[in-house]
């Protein structure tokens, strides 16, 4: 009774804005497969395969309806020509910038997802995953950071930052604030060029059997930058990227972690499908600006609970999640973020079971 | 475009005042031009420094802590200091300033997150420490080094991943191990931590921000001195 449904029809109902059996559950535990395979890290997250089987068996495992795939924060990064590193027991970051001003723009070249190697090997855990699965799992391939966080990454995350505020101008007005016109204008055309380039990695996501693609924004929210810069730098991208894919009858997960209650609103704007939002948010005021509007995919803390919390701390969040978000539909169950490498599998079982057993609708 | 502000018309309480508003908005050249003036007529560099950039600093630091400001303007708040720092900082060795204290900081091994780092960093200078930044992912043997270099007060380590923090008692054991703990007062800092895991691992304390981070290391360096003596 509690699963007339298949992965597949659960989520596709609650993405349309209706009710399904239960709540559905993601996991979002590419590390978790990384730790389970006992291959070193910088050999697993540049194997395509080997991230597929790892997907493919811990969905045997715990069984939850939707997956999301990825090989960390620095995919796109790495493509476009900046320095990342494999680190042992982590996941790969980035630590040198592609460009060294934003003068040197036209330097970069829109990386084929096809040819260029982290890109290359994702989209071969993404088919592989789709083939073997994807008649039963709902599979997002995430097309990796947005145009925001893709652009810091590619100046230098501080670089970035600090730019950003020079081109805002000053807070006390004092000597006017007007901030700096030609200096905004150059990150715009940095955000341009990202914003072209995740846009490609998220139809290559799609080609390659995905049913949904996601991008990671967390630089772009409350927890480091201002609601003003949100919007003035992140929020129309966002916006462009999910009419773009609209257009073209492809759904996106948009994901900042941390607190991003402020701008939640906001992002609810851009039309995106899903919102992956995080432990810290307020669930309530949440829920008020999703209802009918977008689904919230998460909002379970990935360490504090469900890592180094008790299988009731989980099941307790948990409950909460589903009785606030959960009301009506909306709600796709999960860490708001990454799971670190050692969350404990029974953790990982209880928040299913949890979603089972309290999430069902009558 | 700004208003005309004509600094030698300006008595030197209102040049603080301005000095204080333009490293809020971080204007690097303004702050040069307000502490060349300031120097030039007669004010001491430990003056400029603690009437302007420190007390400005702490208005940056507080209204960061409390979501008015957030990283990108404090960034370049900082860059701002670091400019007028630039000047003062020969001023102040030349006259024998005495330093509040040094402290040697970075994140701990396997964790790249910096960006808090280097806020405390910055804001650390700003209330006039000397800081030693090692960078990201570090090990308790290239903290214990750089301790022992600098003959360091503080050790201030950033962790943002749970999977990192539980370094930070390897190094303070390690610190135990050879002898050292008690030379050096170990801050903690980083969004997972809080003030029981800093307990535990026997940490002097838990930095929940920035602006904190200076407080206590302020207090701690009152202490010790008070030891010292
Ligand atoms: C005296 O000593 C002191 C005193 C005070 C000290 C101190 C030391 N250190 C800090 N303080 C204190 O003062 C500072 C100023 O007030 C404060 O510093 P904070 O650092 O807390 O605050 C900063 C000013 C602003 N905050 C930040 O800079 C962190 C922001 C978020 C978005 C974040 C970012 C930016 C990044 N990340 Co990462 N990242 C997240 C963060 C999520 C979020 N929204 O908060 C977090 C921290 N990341 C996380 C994860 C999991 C990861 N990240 C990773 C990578 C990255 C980026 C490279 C993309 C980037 C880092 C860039 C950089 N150069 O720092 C990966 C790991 C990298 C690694 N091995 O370290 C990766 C594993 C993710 C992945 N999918 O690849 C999560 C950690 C979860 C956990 N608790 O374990 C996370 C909370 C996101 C989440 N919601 O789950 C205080 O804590």
């Amino acid at each position: 009774m509690t699963q007339s449904m298949t992965s597949l029809e659960r989520t596709r109902t609650v993405l349309a804005g209706g009710i399904p059996d239960r709540v559905p559950v993601d996991l979002h535990n590419f590390m978790m497969v990384a730790e389970a395979s006992g291959a070193p890290f910088p050999e697993f997250f540049q194997d395509g395969e080997a991230m597929a089987e790892g997907q493919i068996k811990a969905w045997r495992e715990f069984g939850h309806d939707v997956l999301i795939l990825e090989n960390g924060t620095a995919a796109l990064a790495e493509a476009c020509g900046a320095q990342v590193e494999y680190m042992e027991g982590s996941a790969p970051v980035c630590h040198g910038p592609a460009i060294k001003s934003l003068d040197d723009i036209d330097k970069l070249e829109v990386p084929d997802p096809y040819k260029v190697f982290p890109l290359t090997e994702n989209l071969r855990a993404t088919r592989i995953v789709a083939q073997e699965i994807g008649d039963k799992a709902f599979i997002i391939g995430r097309a990796d950071q947005g145009p925001f966080s893709l652009a810091a990454m590619l100046l230098g995350m501080e670089e970035f930052l600090l730019r950003l505020a020079q081109a805002d101008g000053g807070r006390s007005g004092r000597r006017g604030g007007g901030g700096d016109a030609e200096l905004a204008k150059k990150l715009h055309r940095l955000l341009e060029f990202s914003l072209a380039v995740t846009t490609r990695y998220a139809y290559a996501q799609i080609q390659a059997g995905a049913h949904m693609t996601s991008i990671g924004e967390s630089l772009s929210g409350p927890d480091v930058c201002s609601p003003k810069s949100y919007k003035t730098f992140e929020w129309s991208y966002a916006k462009r990227m999910v009419e773009n894919l609209k257009a073209d009858n492809i759904q996106l997960a948009y994901h900042i972690c941390g607190d991003a209650t402020a701008i939640v609103p906001d992002m609810v704007e851009t039309g995106a499908t899903i919102l992956e939002l995080d432990y810290k948010v307020d669930m309530l005021a949440v829920k008020a600006a999703t209802r009918g509007r977008a689904t919230v995919l998460g909002p379970v803390d990935p360490s504090g609970v469900l890592a180094l919390g008790a299988p009731s701390d989980v099941e307790n969040a948990a409950r909460e999640a589903i009785e606030i978000l959960g009301e009506g539909g909306g709600l796709i169950l999960g860490p708001g973020c990454a799971l670190p490498p050692k969350t404990p599998a029974e953790n990982v079982h209880r928040l299913i079971e949890t979603a089972r057993k309290y999430g069902v609708y009558a | 475009m700004s208003e005309e502000i004509i600094l030698s018309e300006l008595s030197q309480e209102e040049i603080y005042e301005l000095m204080k508003e333009d490293l809020y908005d971080g204007l690097a050249d303004e702050i040069v031009e307000e502490v060349n003036e300031s120097l030039g007529r007669g004010q001491q560099p430990y003056e400029v420094l603690t009437y302007g950039l420190v007390a400005g600093m702490e208005i940056v630091g507080n209204d960061f802590r409390d979501g008015i400001l957030f990283v990108p303007e404090v960034l370049m708040a900082a860059k701002a200091m670091k400019a007028g720092m630039a000047i003062l900082r020969p001023l102040l060795a030349e006259t024998g300033a005495e330093k509040i204290g040094s402290m040697v900081i970075g994140t701990v091994k396997g964790d790249i997150h910096d960006i808090g780092k280097n806020l405390v960093t910055m804001m650390m200078e700003g209330a006039g420490f000397e800081v030693f930044d090692l960078g990201i992912n570090n090990s308790a043997e290239a903290y214990i080094e750089a301790i022992e270099k600098h003959d360091a007060d503080i050790l201030g380590m950033s962790a943002l991943l749970t999977t990192t923090m539980p370094y930070m008692k390897v190094v303070i054991d390690t610190l135990k191990e050879k002898g050292i703990r008690k030379n050096v007062v170990v801050l903690v800092g980083g969004a997972p931590l809080n003030e029981a895991f800093a307990e535990a691992i026997e940490a002097d304390a838990y930095c929940r921000d920035a602006a904190v981070a200076v407080e206590t290391a302020k207090k701690f360096m009152q202490i010790r001195r008070g030891v010292k003596a």
